[in-house]
């Protein structure tokens, strides 16, 4: 019932015009070259903190998946990955499209995803109730434990190096601890300094490292022209029922994954692939333009980002940057996250989950008849995009709070993410180490000052910690196999 | 010195930092209460920090493998970066002075010129007509950007 009732308040004219929007504004910013998910929304993010707490989280949500099929169609027909994620759907989306067939790539991209869409909003409204009313049993020390598990699970699945990924985690922990502590009103990491008292701001942050930082790699870099048109867009009978089994085969691997702080979509677009790969009567074929090696990443992607949205809701901890920005948003209308969230404010989180079903409705309506003018808008070039984006950055990190120095803080990252990404250092843990971190430095706080010795008599934090182990082994033992399948 | 050993130089100044803060917020404020878990963490959170760079600095001069190295040929692709920099740097110091509107309208007619290679009349019509509907965008929204030297936006 109260599934039933989130729809149909999403359903009221302001909230679907809000997700129309979101979907709109998130396709065209995923389809521009070089931008994926993570920096459509931190770019787009001010401009939707001047909607109500409802619309806001709606806004951001249509955005997020609008942006993830704009970064797929860049992908099919560019060969240009809007988001590692879309690394896979190219493999054999690009072939497609040089053999003439982008349209029933495309098509099948957006009928998997609205597949994936739908059955991880459904997953969410039975799991999201059950895990927070788990999690309202969580002390200090559970707490800890799932910080620590997020963190480690994160640097370890985001890049290729434990090493590298630690260092990047640690120094997003190390960001957030800059300025006032809130506890003893001691002024960390300022260094004298009146600006940094106020501390940094996720958005700018973020903004600079997603956003400016892939336009100066994309200067870099050579981006391919455009086919002209996409032909045909419906896929064949044969190919839309093979493409319909292996999004479903892939939905169902990729759902739980997501529930898994730093199970990002890239790792189950990764996983569907190479398991589709091997279900297939046809293997030598992956690679070569094969309907399931476009529908198995796309789905898995929809399902992991969908899937993502659990520990967020009930646990409060995110899943990847996209959740840490949607954690912001929440804080900025003083909604916290985590289990009291749907008790406390039914009506809003119900909403939410029924505007997931609505967006992507929308989506699977809006592109495919608009697929035509996403193909003609990746070939305005790319002097006019860049301005536009850095001009669009700016002001959004300006919009925060009226300070240059937010805005001084965009470029600085933006540089450190251009750098970062071209040397091969991953920038996601960093990004949510600086949003939970402060959960950890909290809730060891708490620990101590009852005392250490709580910890051994608390089952869940040690199944936590067992967790980090298991991410780690997971991410030295399967995961090279997993991408190199 | 090697590109690991610059960036093991960077990391170990980076941990060196917050470790160093540690220890003054203890000495400082040791009567007070909580000073110890602030100073602590930062301290801890230092150490980690130095043996993840040791670890690193180790694991990278043993390898010796460079990740994503740019071809030859991209000499020019980093031309390109360091004029967009420029550009952006300069965009934003401006800003501050002469105003959204001005500011970006010299970004946008500079940025075209040197990567779109444009004409100069487009260019400068353009990038008037684009800076001052943004701005009266911006300002329709509620939204308040540096004004500059001039009375609007």
């Amino acid at each position: 019932m109260d599934l039933v009732n989130g729809i149909l308040s999403a359903c009221s004219p302001i909230n679907l015009l809000y997700a129309f929007v979101g979907c709109f504004l998130g396709t065209l910013v995923g389809v521009l070259p070089g931008l994926g998910p993570a920096s459509a929304v931190a770019i787009l993010f001010p401009f939707t903190s001047y909607l109500p707490a409802t619309g806001m989280i709606i806004a951001l949500a249509s955005i997020y998946y609008g942006a993830m099929y704009g970064g797929s169609t860049t992908a099919i027909l560019m060969n240009v990955p809007g988001e590692v994620a879309s690394v896979v759907t190219a493999l054999d989306g690009y072939e497609m499209t040089k053999q003439g067939r982008p349209g029933p790539a495309l098509a099948i991209a957006a009928i998997v995803s609205f597949m994936a869409g739908i059955v991880g909003s459904v997953l969410i409204a039975f799991l999201g109730p059950p895990v927070a009313r788990l999690a309202l049993g969580f002390g200090p020390s559970e707490y800890l434990g799932l910080g620590l598990f997020s963190l480690t699970a994160i640097s370890a699945l985001a890049g290729t190096s434990l090493i590298r990924g630690g260092i990047v985690t640690l120094l997003g922990m190390l960001l957030a601890t800059v300025g006032v502590d809130v506890a003893t009103s001691i002024h960390r990491l300022t260094f004298g300094s009146v600006l940094l008292l106020q501390g940094f701001e996720i958005i700018p942050v973020m903004i600079g490292l997603f956003g400016i930082g892939e336009v100066l790699s994309s200067l870099q870099e050579k981006i391919e022209k455009p086919p002209g048109g996409v032909g045909r867009l419906m896929p064949s009978g044969e190919e839309l029922r093979k493409g319909l089994i292996a999004g479903a085969r892939a939905t169902v691997i990729s759902f739980p994954l997501g529930l898994i702080p730093g199970g990002f979509p890239a790792i189950a677009a990764f996983l569907s692939y190479s398991v589709e790969k091997q279900c297939s009567k046809y293997p030598e074929k992956f690679g070569k333009g094969v309907i399931e090696g476009v529908a198995a990443p796309e789905a898995a992607n929809n399902a992991a980002a969908m899937g993502n949205l659990v520990p967020l809701l009930s646990l409060g901890v995110p899943a990847g940057p996209t959740m840490a920005l949607m954690i912001a948003a929440f804080t900025m209308y003083g909604i916290i996250p985590g289990p009291l969230l749907f008790t406390q404010h039914a009506h809003f989180v119900w909403t939410v989950i029924g505007s997931f079903f609505v967006a992507n409705v929308i989506l699977l309506v809006l592109n495919l008849p608009l697929v035509g003018l996403w193909a003609r808008i990746t070939t305005i070039p790319y002097a006019i995009l860049a301005p536009t984006i850095i001009i669009l950055c700016n002001v959004g990190s300006y919009a925060m709070r009226g300070s240059m120095f937010d805005v001084w803080t965009t470029i600085l990252f933006g540089l450190v993410g251009w750098a970062m990404s071209k040397k091969g250092w991953p920038l996601a843990p960093a990004v949510l180490a600086f949003i939970i971190g402060p959960m950890i430095e909290n809730s060891a706080r708490q620990v101590i000052s009852i005392s250490p010795a709580l910890l051994l008599g608390r089952p869940v934090f040690w199944g936590f910690i067992f967790a980090c182990f298991a991410a780690i082994w997971f991410s030295r033992r399967l995961l090279p196999k997993v991408k190199n399948a | 010195m090697r590109e690991h050993q610059i960036v093991g130089s960077v990391l170990l100044i980076l941990a060196l930092l917050p470790a160093w803060n540690g220890i003054q917020i203890l000495v400082k404020y040791q009567n007070k209460v909580g000073a110890r878990a602030a100073g602590g963490y930062l301290i801890l959170l230092g150490l980690l920090l130095i043996g993840l760079t040791v670890a690193y600095w180790f694991k990278a001069g043993k390898n010796r493998t460079s990740t994503k190295e740019t071809p030859d040929g991209d000499k020019g692709g980093n031309r390109y970066i360091l004029t967009g920099l420029a550009l952006i740097f300069g965009y934003v110091l401006l800003m501050d002075f002469l105003g959204y509107l001005l500011s970006t309208a010299v970004f946008l007619i500079l940025y075209l010129r040197i990567f779109g290679a444009y004409r100069w009349t487009p260019i400068v019509i353009g990038s008037l007509i684009a800076a001052a509907g943004s701005a009266y965008g911006w300002e329709r929204v509620g939204l308040t950007l540096p004004g500059g030297i001039l009375p609007w936006p």
